[in-house]
């Protein structure tokens, strides 16, 4: 009996001196207790549509999911290791017909209220991982729903409980006020001939088209999109010294001679210029839905709006190129249309009020 | 207890000492933090020291009375494979003190550690100043006999400037404070943010070649970017390699590998979108490709009389290319408009394109087309290529290659793409000065002349440096494009 004993208490000093070595090794760090799941938990996205978007985390699961090691640096010095698992930002975006490359910004916000913005270095060159696991278990409570993970991005980018992500576009940075109607404005403006190809063409300077109708305000980038959706951003100078040709093959047609083919765009839709926005209501007709108002077709204002992003106002001025304008209330113009008239001059039209009509249309800007 | 269990006990008790100790020993972590010494310059690999024993052997050192454990300089310089035969050394201090010494004769030059001097020199052959301390830096600099990691700058006529990325950090450079970005907070109803920074070591174009604020750049990277634009951002060197920012746009375009200044407006992406607008219009189209047909080998063929037919077929341009020289880069970047980076064909072994190409449009426009060549296949395209080999006993690829393509024109192609490689070949194998090289370039002269004169349509003829060219040089970026209407 004393024998055991005697065993039993060798054992337990053993054990006793193990505990001791290990407990003087250094504390260890308790993970946070898992959060409860819940699927249900929905992320707001804004900028992907027209109305805010919400996913929820059950239809993050259901997108195709990577798992990917990362590792970033901490504000001080420390590195973090994890290994994350969950959807891509970009598989979320396609599924709208969209791309994380589209945007030259996009916000994470968590619910704590930290908030970053991604910038387009960044966009383009990393996958943004929307990690529901992280190291092969759910997320934390410091971390649910979501955690954004950008492999060799720093830390200060992975947002933990993501809340919202807003998506900026360069078009967006700068609001239109203004849209200009590319097809009357370039009557007033010196044409010149344009040698394209095999034929002679008409061509304005962009410079002049911008003095005319835009101020000469410095911006910091134009956005020209095209009728088969291309789109580029181009610098004040480079387009400022080019031309639009506006007859002829592939017009209108943002270029020069001096500037690579790859940075013509033919079939231009509009131009964003700061604050104004030039549209070609000869691509407006081709690629927006046609619509029908007292046997007249042509753009309804509202895809004029959407297209351009002119901003919302409670009031809109009309203006033709002979200086009459009309000024209309939101409420007022209801379903209006753009139309090329039997002179080819453009007319706006609002439904059911002759009255309320602009022949030669140049402008349409935002009241205060 | 008898003394046989005494013993037992203890025994017992080492054990889970021992044991004890192993798991000690994989969870702790080394008190403090031992900054990073890196090898940054004309280096294949960045070596990044963090522990003395990195390297593996480590030598005991007597150096002013005291005793080290240290690496030897050389073998960290091996480590970070330098990229030519180094030729001096920096050890660049925390505190920016540096001291530089040719990298021959380092046999006696260590690295070591201590918690007095963080990184520190010890040089035994090399005067006392050369041991310099809290090190952050070793930058290698090379006797630039490999181009692989320079820098070349050119402009239509010459080469402006070519650097490597450890001579640069032999010059002045700007420390720019770079946003990274900014986070917000929201605390009691108040906003809260920072902004961070990365310092970052810039030049500007002007720092290099003065006299070049109007101009405009073709900038290309090592990974098919090309970007023209304005001269208003600045350069980064960064470790081993150089990046360019525009900090309007907050953009990066990440290890450059050459700058057009002031490029010509003529790409040879613009057979893309010459051949679509004669395809759209109702034109035929043949596009005659002549592999190893650089400009300045264009000029000195004319001016010697070897291209009689090319001189008077019409007027030349000078045609910028892309990066990197391959012979499937070029000809993808020819037949889809956009650079490497974009159509997905950057390395040799790349075939498939991610844009599409003149054979999608003439398939959209219900329109034929062909792509011939000898050789081995470069690309994967729309339509299948035809592969010409050379059967005839005395014939080269071109002429078996143009026997076919005569063949093909009358069968009614409304797009035949020919590629021909006769000169790159020749130049090749035996230079360009060669009797092979000349009757290559007159062969060619006279294909184009049988060609042109059958061919019922436009009629694009372009160069390329051939699949030999490496370097981005003024020689090998630039090549002939005319456009016979």
């Amino acid at each position: 009996m004393r024998t055991t004993a005697n065993k039993l208490l060798l054992v337990v000093l053993a054990l006793i001196i193990m505990l001791i070595a290990v407990g003087c090794g250094g504390k260890t760090e308790t993970a946070s207790s898992p959060a409860v799941p819940d699927d249900g938990q929905e992320i707001l996205i804004t900028g992907l549509s027209d109305s805010d978007y919400k996913i929820t985390v059950g239809q993050l699961k259901k997108l195709p999911a990577v798992t990917k090691k990362a590792q970033a640096t901490r504000a001080n010095g420390e590195t973090v290791k994890v290994k994350a698992t969950g959807p891509l930002l970009e598989d979320v975006l396609q599924q709208e017909g969209k791309s994380v490359k589209d945007y030259s910004s996009i916000r994470f916000t968590a619910r704590d209220g930290y908030s970053i913005a991604v910038p387009p270095d960044v966009l383009k060159n990393r996958s943004i991982i929307l990690a529901y696991q992280i190291d092969g278990k759910p997320l934390d409570a410091e971390n649910e729903p979501v955690r954004v993970v950008i492999p060799g991005e720093r830390a200060m980018y992975w947002v933990r409980m993501l809340d919202r992500v807003d998506l900026e576009t360069g078009a967006e940075q700068t609001p239109i006020k203004k849209v200009v109607f590319l097809e009357t404005a370039i009557k007033t403006l010196p044409q010149e001939d344009y040698q394209y190809f095999d034929s002679t063409d008409k061509a304005v300077k962009t410079k002049d088209l911008v003095d005319t109708y835009a101020g000469t305000d410095k911006v910091k980038n134009v956005f020209i999109k095209a009728g088969d959706g291309l789109y580029k951003n181009e610098t004040q100078s480079n387009f400022l010294s080019a031309y639009i040709k506006i007859t002829g093959e592939e017009a209108p047609k943002f270029l020069a001679p001096h500037l690579p083919q790859g940075m013509h765009v033919r079939d231009v839709l509009y131009i964003n210029y700061g604050e104004t926005s030039f549209l070609a209501y000869s691509q407006g007709i081709k690629v927006l839905s046609p619509q029908t108002l007292d046997g007249q077709i042509g753009i309804a204002l509202s895809d004029v709006i959407k297209q351009t992003g002119l901003s919302r106002a409670a009031k809109y001025k009309f203006s033709s190129l002979n200086g009459q304008s009309l000024e209309l209330e939101v409420t007022q113009f209801g379903s209006g249309l753009i139309f090329e008239n039997s002179q080819e001059a453009l007319t706006f039209r609002c439904s059911g009020a002759a009255d309320k009509s602009v022949e030669n249309l140049l402008s349409i800007e935002c009241m205060k | 207890m008898d003394k046989r269990n005494w013993f037992l006990a203890i025994g017992l008790g080492l054990l889970g000492f021992v044991i004890g100790g192993l798991i000690f020993g994989a969870f702790w972590q080394a008190p403090g933090y031992v900054p990073p010494l890196k090898v940054v310059g004309d280096v294949a690999r960045v070596v990044k020291l963090e522990d003395l024993q990195q390297l593996g052997k480590l030598h005991h050192v007597s150096y002013d009375g005291h005793k080290y454990q240290a690496i030897r300089l050389m073998d960290i310089i091996t480590a970070a494979q330098p990229i030519a035969s180094p030729e001096q050394i920096y050890l660049v201090g925390s505190d920016g003190f540096t001291s530089s010494f040719p990298a021959q004769g380092l046999e006696k030059s260590y690295i070591t550690f201590t918690a007095q001097n963080g990184w520190e020199a010890i040089n035994l052959n090399h005067p006392v100043n050369s041991n310099a301390k809290m090190l952050k830096e070793i930058v290698v600099v090379s006797d630039r006999s490999s181009p692989h990691f320079d820098l070349t700058i050119i402009n239509l006529e010459k080469e402006l400037m070519r650097i490597t990325p450890g001579q640069l950090y032999t010059r002045t450079l700007l420390e720019y404070p770079y946003a990274e970005g900014q986070a917000a907070v929201e605390n009691g109803g108040k906003t809260y943010t920072t902004s961070v920074y990365t310092k970052r070591k810039v030049f500007s174009l002007n720092d290099l070649i003065p006299g070049q604020n109007e101009a405009m750049m073709l900038v290309m990277g090592t990974h098919g970017e090309h970007r023209f634009l304005e001269n208003r951002g600045y350069f980064e060197l960064k470790d081993n390699y150089i990046n360019y920012l525009d900090l309007d746009e907050r953009s990066q375009l990440e290890k450059v590998k050459g700058v057009v200044v002031n490029p010509p407006a003529t790409s040879i992406m613009d057979t893309y979108y010459d051949a679509r607008y004669y395809l759209e219009n109702g034109d035929k189209v043949l596009v005659v490709v002549l592999d190893g047909l650089t400009y300045s080998r264009y000029t000195d063929a004319v001016e010697k009389g070897h291209l009689p037919f090319l001189k008077s077929a019409g007027s030349v341009a000078k045609a910028t290319g892309v990066y990197p020289l391959g012979s499937n880069a070029w000809l993808a970047a020819m037949l889809t408009g956009v650079s490497p980076e974009e159509n997905g064909i950057i390395a040799e072994k790349d075939q498939d394109l991610k844009a599409p190409s003149l054979f999608a449009i003439s398939q959209q426009l219900k329109k034929s087309a062909l792509l011939l060549y000898s050789g081995p296949q470069l690309l994967n395209t729309e339509v299948e290529p035809l592969l010409v080999n050379g059967k005839n006993i005395g014939k080269t690829g071109d002429d078996e290659l143009y026997r076919v393509t005569l063949d093909k024109l009358e069968q009614g192609y409304d797009l035949l793409i020919v590629r021909f490689q006769d000169i790159a070949t020749s130049s090749e194998h035996y230079g360009d000065e060669a009797e092979p090289t000349r009757a290559a370039i007159t062969a060619i002269d006279k294909y184009l002349q049988g060609l042109v004169n059958r061919w019922p349509g436009k009629v694009i003829i372009i160069g390329t440096p051939g699949s030999a060219a490496q370097e981005f040089t003024c020689d090998s970026m630039f090549v002939p494009y005319l456009c016979l209407k």
